[in-house]
C-alpha cells in the first residue's frame, strides 16, 4: 500500500476521539508507517486545531481543504457554511501545521465574475499554496441553480484559460485537467486513478478497482452496517471492462495528465491492432492539441481544454 | 326517351371558399327531400373528414336528387360537387364537363373572388348555361346590387334575374331549383348510339375496387356488359351500375343524361382514369368524348418516415393512397440527412398538404416533408434535354446550354389600397407584369406571370399577410420559360453537401446562399478545427462563414467513481454524435437537414 485518502463527504465531523479510534482500526490492518501519501479531506466551518495536531501525529501528510471560493457572495450561492475568512484561516492553520495542503475552488457559479475567480486564485498563489484543484460547477436540471440564469458564459472557457494561464504564470504545473501543483507536489493517490492502479474502497459509498473489477459499495450507512454484520459484501456495484473499453479508458484516463499516455507500454498491454487504431485516431487531430515525446503523447493545455471532443474519438466503435 | 331526357338536369356548383356551395347543396337536399333532416349534418356531401374540417371540397360527390315542380312534372336533378382550388382544376373541368349547366353562387358581401373568376370562365368555355346566385343576402353587410355589378363585369354573363338567397336560413332555395328547371338546358344522347360515358370521377374503396362516377352521353349501361376504357384500352365486366342519393342506390341501368356510378372490378384508380370515356367493348364507340389528358405533377417534394423503419409502412400507404388519387405520383429516394423516403409529385401545394395529412390521418404515418420544388428543363450542350426534379439532377454547369422554369399566371383580386404592395411583392419574386384593372372603383385585378418556383416557396402566405387576408389569389400554368438559373452548391470543409445545395436566379445567388450559409454556421457545432461553409457557383466561391474550432470541452473532475461516469457521458455524447451525419470530417446534425429542408424559405426573405 502506497497511499491512503480519507474522504468523500466530511471527515472532520468526526471528532478528535472519533479520530483516534478510526486510526487506531486502521493501523491494526495496515502499515501505515510506510505510506508515500496519506490524505485527508476537511471542510474549514468544521476543522478544528484539534483535527491537524492529530492528524500530524498520525502520519497525514496531505490535507485537501474544500474551500470552494474565497468571495463570500458565491459561497452563499453554493450553499456552504463557512465564508471567506473562516477558509482562510482553515488554509493557514492548515499551511502552518505543516500539510502540503490542496484547495478546491469551483468556476462558473451564478454571479461569478471573471475578477472574483481571479481574487481566488490570487490568494491561492500569493499564499503557495502548493495543490489547487480547479472544478467547474455542473448545474444538474433541477437542482436549485437550474432556473437562475447562468451570467457566466455556459462553456467556463474564460475561466478555465484563466487558470492555465495565471497558474502557470505563477508557477504551477497543470498536470491534470483539473490539478494544478508547484514544485511537484501532485497527489499521488489521485494520479493511481488516471493510471489504472489498485485501490481498496472502504466505507458506505466507496469506490474501488481490485484486479481489473471497478465495484461499489452499498450508499446507506446502515445498510452498509447490516451487510458487514451478516457478513455479507458491502458491494452493490461491480464492473469488468471488455478489453476493448478496458484499453480505450485507460488510454482516456492517461491523456488527462501532463505525462500522458506511453504509447510503446499501451501497445504492449493492449496489442499492435488496438495502438495503431489509436495512434490512427491521434495523428488525426490538428497537431496543436497534443504534445508528442519519444514514446507518449499528452494533450497540450489547448488539448485539455477540449479533451472531451478528443476523449470521445478514443472510445471503441460499438 | 325524349321526355325522360327532357327532365333530366345535371348542374354542378362554382364557388368560392366560403361562399356557402355545401351549405346550399345541403338546403337543396333538404328542399328535394333527398336526404332526411334527422340524417341531415353539415357538408353532406363532402366525405372525407379533412374536407369538413377545412371547410373545402377535394372529392366529387355526384348527388341524384327528385323535385316535383309548379308543372306537376317530377324533374331529375344531378348535382355534381366541384372542388374550388386550382390544383385540381383538371378534375373541375371534367366535372363541369359531365354538366349543362353551373350555379355560380358569390357572397353578397364579399363580391367575386379569382378563383371564381377562373372556373366560371372554364364553364362558359365549356358552354354551360351559368345560373348566377348570390348567396348570404341576411347578412347586414350584403350588397346584391354590387355584386350583380361585378359578375356582368367579370364573367360577361346577365346577372339581373340572379337569385337571392340565404342558404343559411333558407330564403330563396325554391327559386333557385326552379332556375335550375327553367334555364338549365336537359342534356341530349341517344339511347340507340355506342355507349359513350365521361368517367370524371374514380375512387377507391377498400371492398368493391375502384368506383366511377360516370355521365352517360350516349347509349346506356348496364350489369354484365363488356365495357373498354378508351384511354387504356383495358375492358372490364360491368358488376353494377347505380345512382348517388346521396349514398349508392343500384340501378338496372343507365342511360343517355344520366349520372351515376359504375362498379367493375377496377384494382386502381390509375386504370380508370377521371376524363377517360367508357364504351361498349363489342360495339366501341368511334371517338371518345373530348377532353381527356394525362395529368402531370408540378410540384415535387419529398416524403420521409420520421422512423427510419417506417419506410415499407410508408410504401404501403402511399401505394394505397394512390389507388384513389392517381395524380400522385411518387418514386424512391435516398437523402443523406432523411434516409430512405420518396420523392413525389402533386398538382400543388394544396394537393400536397392534403396528401400529407391524409397519409398522417388515414395510414397514421409520421412524415417529413422537405421544401417542395419545381421540375426545370434542362438544355444540354449536346442538345439533349434533361428534367431536373432535384438540385442533383443537374449536369455540371459546363454542360448546361439554357434551364427553363415552369411559369404561372397568377390573378390577384385586391382592394385598392393594397396594390402598391401585392405588385412589389410579385416584382420580388421575379415576377413579370402582365395587366391591372378595375373591377369596382376599390377592386383592382392584377396579373403577374410569376416562376413557379416563386410561387410555392411561400407566396400564398405572403400576399395574405401585406393584405391583411383581403386578396384571393387564382393561376394557370402557362409553360416553361428560359430563365438565368444557376445550381448553389454548399460546401462543407471543402465537400459538397447535396442535401443543401439549390436552384435559384442569378441574381438572388448570393443573396440566399448567404442566409443558407449563415443558418447552417448556426447549426453546425462546433468541431475540433474550423469549418468553413462556402456555397458556390460551379468553381466560384459566392459566400464563405466558418464554424470556429471548439474552445472547451471538458469534464473537469474524474476520481474513483467519476471515472464509470463520465465513461458513460462519453458514450453518450458519441452516441449523440453517430446520429449526426458524417461528411467528411465533419459532423452535421439532423437538425441542420431537416431545418433546411423544411423551412428553407424562412431565412430567404
Amino acid at each position: 500500500m502506497r497511499s491512503l485518502y480519507i474522504g468523500g463527504g466530511t471527515p472532520t465531523v468526526l471528532s478528535p476521539s472519533q479520530w483516534e479510534k478510526l486510526a487506531k482500526l486502521l493501523a491494526s490492518y495496515f502499515d501505515l508507517s510506510k505510506l508515500e501519501e496519506m490524505t485527508v479531506e476537511a471542510n474549514p466551518e468544521s476543522l478544528m486545531r484539534e483535527h491537524l495536531s492529530f492528524w500530524k501525529e498520525s502520519g497525514v501528510t496531505r490535507v485537501s481543504l474544500g474551500i470552494q471560493s474565497l468571495r463570500d457572495h458565491e459561497l452563499l450561492r453554493l450553499g456552504r457554511l463557512h465564508n471567506a475568512k473562516t477558509a482562510l484561516s482553515a488554509l493557514d492553520a492548515c499551511l502552518e501545521t505543516g500539510f502540503l495542503t490542496s484547495c478546491d475552488i469551483i468556476f462558473g457559479i451564478p454571479g461569478q465574475s471573471l475578477r472574483d475567480w481571479h481574487e481566488t486564485l490570487r490568494y491561492l498563489a500569493e499564499r503557495k499554496v502548493p495543490h489547487v484543484s480547479a472544478y467547474q460547477l455542473s448545474i444538474e436540471p433541477g437542482s436549485m441553480w437550474a432556473d437562475v440564469p447562468a451570467s457566466a458564459p455556459s462553456d467556463g472557457y474564460p475561466f478555465y484559460r484563466w487558470t492555465q494561464f495565471y497558474l502557470g504564470h505563477k508557477g504551477y504545473l497543470q498536470y491534470e485537467i483539473s490539478s494544478f501543483c508547484v514544485d511537484s507536489k501532485w497527489c499521488f493517490h489521485n494520479l493511481g486513478y488516471w493510471y489504472g492502479r489498485d485501490c481498496i474502497g472502504l466505507g458506505p459509498s466507496a469506490w474501488g478497482l481490485l484486479g481489473g473489477r471497478r465495484y461499489r459499495n452499498v450508499r446507506d450507512l446502515d445498510a452498509y452496517c447490516r451487510r458487514l454484520e451478516a457478513g455479507k459484501s458491502v458491494k452493490e456495484w461491480t464492473e469488468r471492462l471488455s478489453d476493448d473499453a478496458a484499453a480505450s479508458e485507460s488510454a482516456i484516463l492517461a491523456l488527462r495528465t501532463f505525462w500522458g499516455l506511453n504509447l510503446k507500454m499501451y501497445e504492449k498491454k493492449f496489442g499492435t491492432e488496438r495502438a495503431s487504431l489509436l495512434r490512427e485516431q491521434l495523428d488525426a487531430l490538428p497537431n496543436h492539441y497534443l504534445l508528442r515525446g519519444r514514446d507518449g503523447v499528452a494533450l497540450s493545455p489547448r488539448g485539455m481544454r477540449v479533451g472531451n471532443a478528443i476523449w470521445e474519438r478514443l472510445l471503441p466503435a460499438f | 326517351m325524349e321526355s325522360r331526357l327532357s327532365r333530366i338536369r345535371n348542374f354542378c356548383i362554382i364557388a368560392h371558399i366560403d361562399h356557402g356551395k355545401s351549405t346550399l347543396a345541403d338546403r337543396l337536399l333538404e328542399k328535394t327531400m333527398t336526404v332526411e333532416a334527422r340524417s341531415m349534418r353539415e357538408q353532406v356531401l363532402d366525405s372525407l373528414d379533412l374536407e369538413r374540417e377545412r371547410g373545402i371540397t377535394i372529392k366529387l360527390v355526384p348527388v341524384q336528387m327528385k323535385y316535383k315542380a309548379e308543372d306537376g312534372q317530377e324533374y331529375i336533378l344531378n348535382l355534381i360537387d366541384t372542388p374550388g382550388h386550382v390544383d385540381f382544376s383538371y378534375e373541375v373541368s371534367r366535372s363541369l364537363a359531365a354538366c349543362e349547366g353551373a350555379l355560380l353562387v358569390v357572397d353578397a358581401s364579399q363580391g367575386v373572388e379569382a378563383q371564381t373568376v377562373a372556373n366560371a370562365y372554364l364553364a362558359v368555355e365549356q358552354g354551360l348555361e351559368i345560373v348566377p346566385v348570390i348567396n348570404k343576402i341576411d347578412l347586414p353587410s350584403a350588397q346584391p346590387e354590387v355584386v350583380k355589378n361585378e359578375i356582368e363585369e367579370l364573367i360577361g354573363i346577365d346577372a339581373s334575374e340572379a337569385c337571392l338567397v340565404s342558404a343559411k336560413d333558407g330564403t330563396g332555395i325554391d327559386g333557385v331549383i326552379q332556375a335550375i328547371i327553367d334555364k338549365v338546358p336537359p342534356p341530349k344522347g341517344n339511347n340507340d348510339a355506342p355507349l359513350q360515358a365521361l368517367v370524371f370521377d374514380s375512387i377507391y374503396n377498400n371492398y368493391r375496387g375502384v368506383i366511377c362516377s360516370i355521365r352517360v352521353a350516349n347509349g346506356s349501361i348496364k350489369p354484365g356488359d363488356t365495357i373498354a376504357f378508351m384511354a387504356t384500352s383495358r375492358t372490364y365486366q360491368v358488376e353494377e351500375v347505380g345512382l348517388f342519393r346521396p349514398d349508392m342506390r343500384p340501378a338496372e341501368e343507365l342511360g343517355p343524361g344520366d349520372v351515376g356510378y359504375m362498379v367493375a372490378n377496377i384494382k386502381s384508380v390509375s386504370e380508370a382514369r377521371v376524363g377517360d370515356t367508357i364504351t361498349s367493348a363489342g360495339n366501341p364507340a368511334r371517338k371518345p368524348l373530348p377532353g381527356y389528358r394525362k395529368i402531370k405533377p408540378v410540384v415535387f417534394c419529398g416524403f420521409y418516415p420520421v422512423e427510419r423503419d417506417d419506410y415499407g409502412e410508408l410504401r404501403e400507404a402511399l401505394e394505397k393512397l394512390q389507388l384513389n388519387d392517381s395524380a400522385i405520383y411518387f418514386e424512391p429516394e435516398t437523402s443523406t440527412a432523411l434516409g430512405f423516403g420518396f420523392r413525389c409529385g402533386f398538382l400543388g401545394l394544396l394537393h400536397m398538404d392534403i396528401a400529407r395529412e391524409r397519409l398522417n390521418r388515414e395510414f397514421d404515418i409520421n412524415l417529413v416533408a422537405t421544401a417542395p420544388n419545381v421540375v426545370y428543363r434542362i438544355k444540354c450542350s449536346d442538345g439533349s434535354i434533361i428534367e431536373a426534379h432535384k438540385p442533383s439532377d443537374f449536369p455540371g454547369s459546363g454542360e448546361i446550354e439554357e434551364i427553363s422554369e415552369p411559369f404561372i399566371r397568377v390573378t390577384i383580386f385586391v382592394p385598392g389600397d393594397y396594390v402598391g404592395k401585392v405588385m412589389q411583392l410579385c416584382q420580388d419574386r421575379r415576377g413579370i407584369y402582365s395587366n391591372m384593372d378595375y373591377i369596382t372603383p376599390d377592386r383592382v385585378r392584377v396579373v403577374y406571370d410569376l416562376p413557379l418556383a416563386e410561387f410555392i416557396i411561400d407566396f400564398h402566405d405572403k400576399i395574405k399577410s401585406v393584405t391583411r387576408g383581403f386578396a384571393s389569389i387564382d393561376y394557370e400554368h402557362t409553360g416553361y420559360r428560359v430563365s438565368d438559373l444557376v445550381k448553389v452548391d454548399v460546401l462543407i470543409a471543402g465537400d459538397p453537401v447535396d442535401a443543401f445545395s439549390f436552384i435559384c436566379h442569378r441574381d438572388e445567388a448570393y443573396h440566399r446562399g448567404q442566409s443558407v450559409v449563415r443558418k447552417l454556421k448556426e447549426l453546425i457545432p462546433r468541431q475540433l478545427f474550423e469549418v468553413p461553409i462556402q456555397a458556390a457557383i460551379g468553381k466560384r466561391v459566392i459566400v464563405r462563414q466558418n464554424v470556429k474550432p471548439l474552445r472547451k470541452d471538458v469534464l473537469s473532475k474524474c476520481y474513483g467513481g467519476d471515472i464509470t461516469r463520465k465513461r458513460k457521458l462519453l458514450e453518450k455524447q458519441k452516441e449523440g454524435k453517430k446520429k449526426m451525419k458524417q461528411i467528411g470530417k465533419v459532423s452535421i446534425p439532423q437538425e441542420a437537414f431537416l431545418s433546411f429542408l423544411q423551412s428553407e424559405e424562412e431565412g430567404q426573405n
